[in-house]
């Protein structure tokens, strides 16, 4: 887990996922290991 | 040693008839014209139970069975011997005790002109064997001939010797034309090499199996095929096969695959919904009894949903059906006004619709106008066509209710599935307001041209 956050961390990521409340927990979860969610892709 | 000529006849006379008498494997014996006995060797008597000193003198013809003797057969025999000057005859014989036995032999007129002699073998057991072997030959042919399966008879290499009648009309190809590899021609261009190299495996195991393609002669569809053979006869190579149409199976178990596929990933994609659901309800929620009560709501509500996908087979739903299960599942009376023209929904949209009329449901049940005599809910909707698209408009509106003080103002879980949710999955265009006697609220979505 410790090595995809730090490779993550401080990328920029454009989430691909129709159901809204999943594309929003792997933003929440991307951007608490810091990365950058530049949003969620239109479904 | 000279011989004298008279000498040497009476010697091979002698030496002739030591060598009929001992022949024992064979019955030697002499008629006369009128076909009575006049020699009898050792090999006729074991053959027929009949010894020499009993028949000598009497008719030849008892050995005969009585149908043979009644239509003239050692009659017969004995004419074509002296006109052709020998017969053939091979055919079931009678001995002595009545029991049968099959007789190989040959009748010669006598150089004398006064008889006949008739050299005969017993080949009972190769008879028996030859018939057992028709018989087990017409029982193959009667079954390979009335079962559906395409039947063939093959070398250990997969060269053709015979096809069935049915390989015949299927595959569009007669019994000379399959021979040898003939009939790859019925055999999908794709499969063939495949189907060839399998008899290179069957070699070694003793049997041939393969799913391949056959053209069916008739509409030129390729079917496929479950294709087995073995070796059934060591000393001839032959191997007998069959091919099963197994196409409708196969393509059932393709869809099935399919299904099971969707299934599984319909499966996953519930488990990550119910499990966002339970975090963003963690997020809002002030203790695991609230924690509890919320969940164990919003998944009833996920569940009456799936139910009413399921029952409609994830095909489209209609609005009014969402919009009543969730009212009648809160306890909403009749008071409640519903109404709108037919509209049906897609199974992506159903979903997310019902998920937030749960949320303004269940808020109309805790502070709005669910929760007091006064209030009045409408919940309506009408379509709106421009040149794009056609839309559906549901307006959620509370009247009559007074705000009780403890009401959330926050935006929670259920502002968040319409203002954000539903725009985000659905391209709705949403508005929620809190007004001064209840909520109101729109939701406006895309259906596509022709819905």
């Amino acid at each position: 887990v410790n090595q995809v956050s730090n490779a993550l961390h401080g990328a920029r990521l454009l989430i691909v996922e129709d159901e809204y409340l999943l594309a929003r927990e792997m933003a929440d979860y991307f951007e608490n290991i810091g990365a950058r969610s530049l949003g969620r892709s239109e479904p | 040693v000279e011989r004298s000529p008279g000498k040497a006849a009476a010697e091979d006379s002698d030496l002739f008839r030591h060598i009929v008498e001992s022949a024992s494997d064979f019955a030697v014996f002499a008629l006369d014209t009128e076909g009575n006995v006049i020699a009898w060797n050792v090999g006729a008597e074991r053959l027929t139970g009949y010894s020499e000193q009993e028949i000598l003198g009497h008719a030849g013809d008892v050995i005969f069975t009585p149908e043979d003797r009644a239509g003239g057969a050692p009659e017969s025999e004995r004419s074509t011997a002296a006109r052709l000057g020998r017969s053939e005859d091979e055919r079931w014989h009678q001995r002595k005790d009545g029991s049968r036995f099959w007789g190989s032999g040959l009748m010669m007129p006598l150089r004398t002109g006064n008889g006949f002699v008739k050299i005969m073998r017993d080949r009972t057991a190769q008879r028996l064997k030859e018939l057992e072997l028709s018989e087990s030959e017409e029982r193959f042919r009667m079954l390979a001939t009335s079962i559906p399966q395409l039947v063939f008879r093959s070398a250990g290499d997969g060269a053709r010797r015979w096809g069935s009648p049915q390989w015949e009309i299927y595959a569009g190809l007669t019994d000379a034309e399959s021979r040898g590899f003939g009939w790859l021609e019925a055999i999908h261009p794709d499969d063939r090499a495949v189907t060839r190299a399998m008899w290179q495996d069957a070699h070694h195991s003793g049997e041939y199996y393969i799913e391949h393609r056959i053209r069916r002669h008739a509409d030129g569809e390729y079917r496929w095929h479950q294709t087995r053979a073995k070796a059934v006869d060591g000393a001839t190579g032959e191997w007998v096969g069959t091919s099963a149409d197994i196409h409708d199976i196969r393509t059932l178990q393709d869809r099935q695959q399919v299904l099971l596929s969707e299934l599984q990933h319909r499966t996953r994609n519930l488990l990550s919904l119910v499990q966002a659901i339970a975090r963003q309800t963690m997020k809002s929620s002030t203790s695991l009894s609230e924690f509890a009560a919320q969940f164990e709501s919003r998944l009833a509500a996920l569940s009456r949903v799936q139910g009413v996908l399921a029952r409609t087979d994830h095909g489209p739903i209609k609005l009014e059906q969402i919009v009543r299960a969730e009212l009648d599942a809160h306890g909403a009376d009749g008071s409640v006004e519903i109404g709108g023209p037919d509209v049906e929904l897609p199974p992506n949209a159903a979903q997310a619709l019902a998920l937030a009329i749960h949320e303004l449901a269940t808020n109309a049940v805790k502070y709005g106008a669910l929760s007091q005599h006064s209030g009045t809910l409408q919940v309506t909707w009408n379509l709106r066509e421009n040149d794009q698209d056609n839309f559906v408009k549901l307006e959620w509106r509370e009247t009559g209710v007074s705000l009780p003080s403890g009401m959330p103002v926050r935006r929670g879980y259920g502002r968040e599935l319409i203002e954000r949710a539903l725009p985000y999955q659905l391209d709705a265009v949403t508005k929620f307001e809190l007004g001064s006697d209840g909520v109101r609220c729109s939701v406006e979505l895309p259906l596509g041209r022709g819905k």
